[in-house]
């Protein structure tokens, strides 16, 4: 147990810094393979000369942001509304299915859904429109990159949720909302000013890896971004496509600015961060209430702890009793900024299942052209010739994801059983910092990342074997166990823990018999998400394994370059399917197992 | 009315005519194998047993599945197990080598053999990644129709010095659906007065993508008085030389797809919108991709191919085998099986993939003459003979690519 941060870090940092390395150092001109012996500037300098790298930089920050802003607002706003209700329940159910999906199909379902010869349009044309023939539209893709956003917020709503959904379960939330709301705060001011705060606090991580996937993605932007400006991750793949050998260095240095990028980003949504939390607290000191103002619906962390920020707020309550609102008038109706943001996510998870259901659609049309639709000549072909080749590499696909995961999982339970163990306060938040570069393989553009590893998997002539792609999924699968477990586990009230042992059992027993049992619902949940994560990971798949493990997402990816969108649309139903058992199982099986408890068993 | 009898007539066909390639390919193979070989022996025995690795393009099933034909066939006659190792894009695999000679691992490299050709091969070739010469060793390059197909020889101008050996050849093709053009334009004075009248109905896939570059080649062949000056490197008047392809573009953006803003990514996105109705017109390498896609249910029934009225650019397909390559005796016995007449009569069918073979067939024995008759006696709907092609034009030298590409990216951006 002890040395399980230690090993997590061994696994991981030395890949990690490999990876780094593969970046930083071609990035400078240094790549002996191809000749270049020494530190130079030049791939930069030919990096700034390429056309549209500034306008591509905006956009993508631009897009990015806007995506991770909409994502967030969206995820409070449900949390604010209908926090401990049956609502939740029902988003969630909704929910899961797009978290399962790969992104790469999300883009699709919705590029097919929004285009001028788009589904969208094939149900009202020709009867109400008129059209016969697409009409022109930019709206696949728009130059705005509206639609990247949309799919990109598609698959960020339901994995904010979860995490939220996650760490709300850990908190006495409940309690401290109705207390507030005791004091006679309308339900939306209390969750702003009480829940919101400690919300986001342990939602910041999860959040930058959003803001980190929405600037760096790659799948998406093939799919829905416009070719001007192009987003910077389309940009760094063309050069590093380019069959010039050289320009290998060229796209180090560009892989290099993107990480710069994502910093940058993170620092500025910090800089937000600090401006909302100051600007609320100065509101909160002065203890004047004016209602429910724009600013009061911005996230903001505050440093105070929970029971100032309650006296602060009775305070600045006091002064405004008179209020038209009511204790039981907010509690009993939901008003429109609920009705709002209950539409707005059940829209997105409207959106989203349509795009997806339209892909096993599109598996079984032979002919399909606008405007009819529904496919005019249906074959089931497709399947039948496929169906038998496809067991193997889903069989992989299902060991890859099953051992990365349970790898994964069980590292993340030893770290943090660890850190809960450990008195020393100090070395508890060293461990913690140094763990933060789990996350690094989440920043860093896959391609120059994994050839670091590669370059290290060959300089120590490590046989490629199954082994070794478990492991590299590993590292992308671990931060997400991590983000979504963490917060569940370090709100778990030790005092269940301090009475287990009270009554005499040893920690080890403890963790088996209280901890585990007490989070299965979070560990499952967790379980799921690295299944989901392994099944959709290409690149490590391919590169580390040299092709010699193909899993339906390297087959499916490989067979969309050739661009039969019946095709992909029967892989990425079966991709998404298979995450979608584990999220099912994941949600059954604590309702099982704790059908007699109603608190563990959870929302 | 007759069309599912026809369908069915055509498969009882195709069956009659793989038994018959079956019988009379094997019968084949086992003459040639016992008169060339002598020094590809010993090769052969090495190879035995070995386990090849082959990176190769797997976006098309149809390609797909005819490797998995190909790997029972030679592990059948020469024991040699052949796996395909499936990319997205074959710089993943260029990556690959270039990853393995940086951490020192000259030999019992991942890759045996790679499909390539064009500047992949160029580059592979500056930076002695591959192995050779061996192309001119194997027992079936004699066949190969060096003369008439000079793409064979030289791989976009650079000679292939027997780095790599001649697999196929490819020859861009516009595609047009027939259901909404009545008369195709034949070259690009027309083709801009057809976009202008139809505003929104052409594109082109954008550069760097190599059917997006290929359209900038052809029309500076058909725009550039002297195309001479193409097959040598790029010299100082370069923008003199395109001078009148930017023009032209310029004007022809603005009437294009999505007003020139935006651009398909790939042919195969091309090929959807095609289908989708949002343009008339796609461009495709592969001749025989009109008829196989239309069968497959990727274009219109109504789609057709066909080319410039000046002749459009053609080129090759290789493979090659890198130069740390751990199976190199069993990646040369699929590089010799795959130039066969039974392999390569059986990949120009439109049925299995309706790839142009790099054979003379006139110079094969009589018996292999008559795998490749019975494939051009078949007509299938988007079917184009070796007329419809017309001329092939070679490609200009590879530095032409670059310029145009990056002079591209900098004035319609990417």
């Amino acid at each position: 147990m002890r040395f399980a941060p230690p090993v997590t870090l061994l696994l991981f940092l030395v890949p990690i810094l490999c990876g780094l390395c593969a970046v930083l150092l071609p990035a400078f001109g240094y790549f002996p393979a191809l000749g270049l012996h020494a530190f130079s500037l030049v791939p930069m300098r030919e990096l700034f000369e390429t056309p549209f790298l500034v306008s591509s930089v905006v956009f993508t920050i631009r897009c990015g942001f806007l995506a991770t802003v909409i994502s967030c607002v969206i995820v409070f706003s449900v949390f604010c509304s209908f926090a401990h209700g049956k609502v939740i329940g029902f988003l969630r159910l909704l929910l899961a299915p797009l978290l399962s999906v790969p992104h790469a199909a999300v883009a699709l379902g919705i590029g097919f859904l929004f285009a001028p010869s788009g589904w969208l349009l094939r149900l009202i044309s020709p009867q109400i429109t008129g059209f016969t023939e697409p009409p022109f539209w930019l709206t696949n893709p728009d130059p705005y990159g509206l639609l990247y956003v949309l799919a990109l917020v598609i698959k960020e709503v339901p994995f904010l949720f979860l995490i939220a959904l996650a760490s709300q379960n850990a908190d006495n939330s409940q309690k401290a909302l109705l207390t507030a709301q005791g004091l006679g705060y309308p339900r939306r001011e209390a969750f702003y000013h009480v829940i919101l705060p400690e919300l986001y606090r342990r939602m910041r991580l999860p959040i930058y890896t959003v803001l980190a996937f929405s600037l760096s993605n790659l799948e998406v932007a093939l799919t829905l971004a416009p070719s001007r400006p192009p987003l910077f991750s389309r940009l760094l793949l063309d050069i590093y496509n380019d069959p010039d050998l050289l320009k290998q260095t060229v796209a180090a240095s560009a892989a290099f600015v993107q990480v710069l990028i994502v910093l940058l980003a993170i620092a500025i949504w910090r800089v937000g961060e600090l401006l909302v939390f100051n600007i609320r607290r100065q509101r909160l000191e002065r203890g004047r209430y004016k209602g429910c103002n724009f600013f009061s619906r911005i996230p903001s962390k505050i440093l105070c702890s929970h029971e100032v920020r309650k006296h602060r707020l009775l305070l600045g309550r006091a002064k405004i009793r008179q209020s038209k609102y009511t204790h039981q008038h907010k509690l009993a109706q939901y008003n429109f900024g609920d009705v709002l943001a209950g539409a707005s996510s059940v829209g997105l998870c409207i959106l989203g299942i349509l795009a997806i259901v339209l892909l096993p659609i599109w598996s079984f049309a032979k002919v399909w052209r606008f405007p009819a639709s529904l496919p005019q000549e249906w074959s089931a072909e497709l399947w039948l010739e496929s169906l038998m080749r496809i067991i193997e590499p889903w069989n992989t696909s299902l060991v890859i994801a099953l051992s990365a995961s349970t790898c994964a999982l069980l590292l993340c339970v030893f770290c943090l059983e660890q850190e809960t163990r450990s008195k020393n306060r100090l070395a508890r938040t060293y461990s913690n910092k140094a763990l933060l570069a789990i996350y690094l393989p989440l920043v860093i553009p896959q391609i120059s990342f994994l050839l670091g590893i590669q370059i290290l998997l060959f300089s120590f002539s490590v046989p490629v074997t199954m082994l070794v792609v478990i492991w590299s999924h590993m590292l992308f699968v671990l931060p997400y166990i991590f983000l979504s477990l963490g917060d569940n586990w370090r709100g778990l009230d030790q005092r269940y823990q301090l009475t287990a042992q009270t009554l005499g059992s040893n920690r080890n027993r403890t963790m088996l018999f209280v901890t585990l049992p007490m989070l299965l619902k979070p560990l499952l949940t967790a379980f799921a998400l690295g299944i989901a994560v392994s099944i959709a990971l290409y690149a490590p798949t391919v590169l580390i394994g040299a092709g010699r493990f193909p899993t339906i997402t390297s087959e499916a990816v490989a067979l969309a370059s050739g661009g039969d969108r019946r095709l992909l649309g029967a892989f990425a139903f079966l991709q998404a399917t298979t995450p979608c058992l584990f999220f099912a199982l994941a949600l059954l099986i604590p309702r099982i197992v704790w059908r007699k408890y109603a608190f563990m068993a959870g929302g | 009315m007759s069309h599912h009898a026809s369908l069915s007539y055509l498969r009882n066909c195709t069956l009659v005519f793989l038994t018959a390639v079956f019988l009379l390919g094997s019968s084949l193979c086992a003459t040639t194998a016992r008169a060339d070989h002598g020094e590809f022996h010993k090769t052969e025995d090495k190879a035995r047993g070995q386990t090849v690795w082959f990176a190769a393009w797997a976006g098309s099933e149809k390609i797909n599945a005819y490797l998995r034909w190909v790997a029972d066939e030679v592990k059948q006659r020469h024991g040699v197990i052949l796996k395909h190792f499936k990319l997205e894009s074959t710089s993943d695999a260029v990556r690959r080598v270039l990853a393995e000679k940086s951490a020192g691992k000259h030999t019992k490299g991942g890759i045996d053999l790679i499909w390539i050709n064009g500047e992949n091969f160029r580059t592979m070739k500056e930076q002695k990644l591959l192995f050779g010469p061996f192309a001119n060793r194997l027992p079936n390059a004699k066949y190969v129709d060096y003369k008439n197909k000079p793409a064979t020889r030289n791989d976009f101008t650079i000679p292939t010095d027997g780095y790599e050996s001649p697999w196929g050849t490819a020859q861009l093709v516009f595609i047009y659906d027939g259901a909404r053009v009545a008369k195709p334009p034949k070259n690009l004075k027309q083709l801009l007065a057809y976009a202008k009248k139809n505003k929104g109905r052409f594109t082109y896939p954008s550069p760097p993508d190599f059917i997006g570059t290929t359209f900038l080649k052809q029309a500076l062949y058909d725009l550039v008085e002297d195309s001479g000056v193409l097959a040598r490197p790029v010299d100082d008047d370069f923008d003199e030389i395109t001078k009148p392809l930017w023009s032209f573009l310029d004007q022809l953006h603005p009437v294009m797809w999505q007003g020139g803003r935006s651009f398909p990514k790939s042919w195969p996105k091309q090929n959807q919108l095609l289908n989708d109705g949002e343009v008339y017109f796609s461009l495709t390498f592969n001749p025989g991709d009109v008829a196989s896609s239309i069968a497959q249910g990727t274009l219109p029934k109504s789609a057709r191919g066909y080319v410039l009225k000046r002749g459009t650019i053609g080129n090759a397909h290789f493979v090659a085998i890198p130069y740390n390559a751990n199976a190199k005796e069993g990646a040369q016995v699929v590089a010799n099986f795959l130039l066969s007449p039974e392999a390569q009569a059986r990949k120009g069918d439109l049925e299995v993939w309706g790839d142009p073979t790099v054979l003379a067939v006139n110079k094969l024995p009589k018996s292999a003459r008559t795998l490749f008759a019975k494939i051009e006696g078949e007509a299938k709907v988007g079917a184009m003979s070796a007329k419809d092609l017309g001329k092939s034009l070679p490609e200009p030298h590879p530095s032409w690519s670059e310029r145009l590409k990056k002079e591209w990216q900098k004035r319609y951006g990417g």
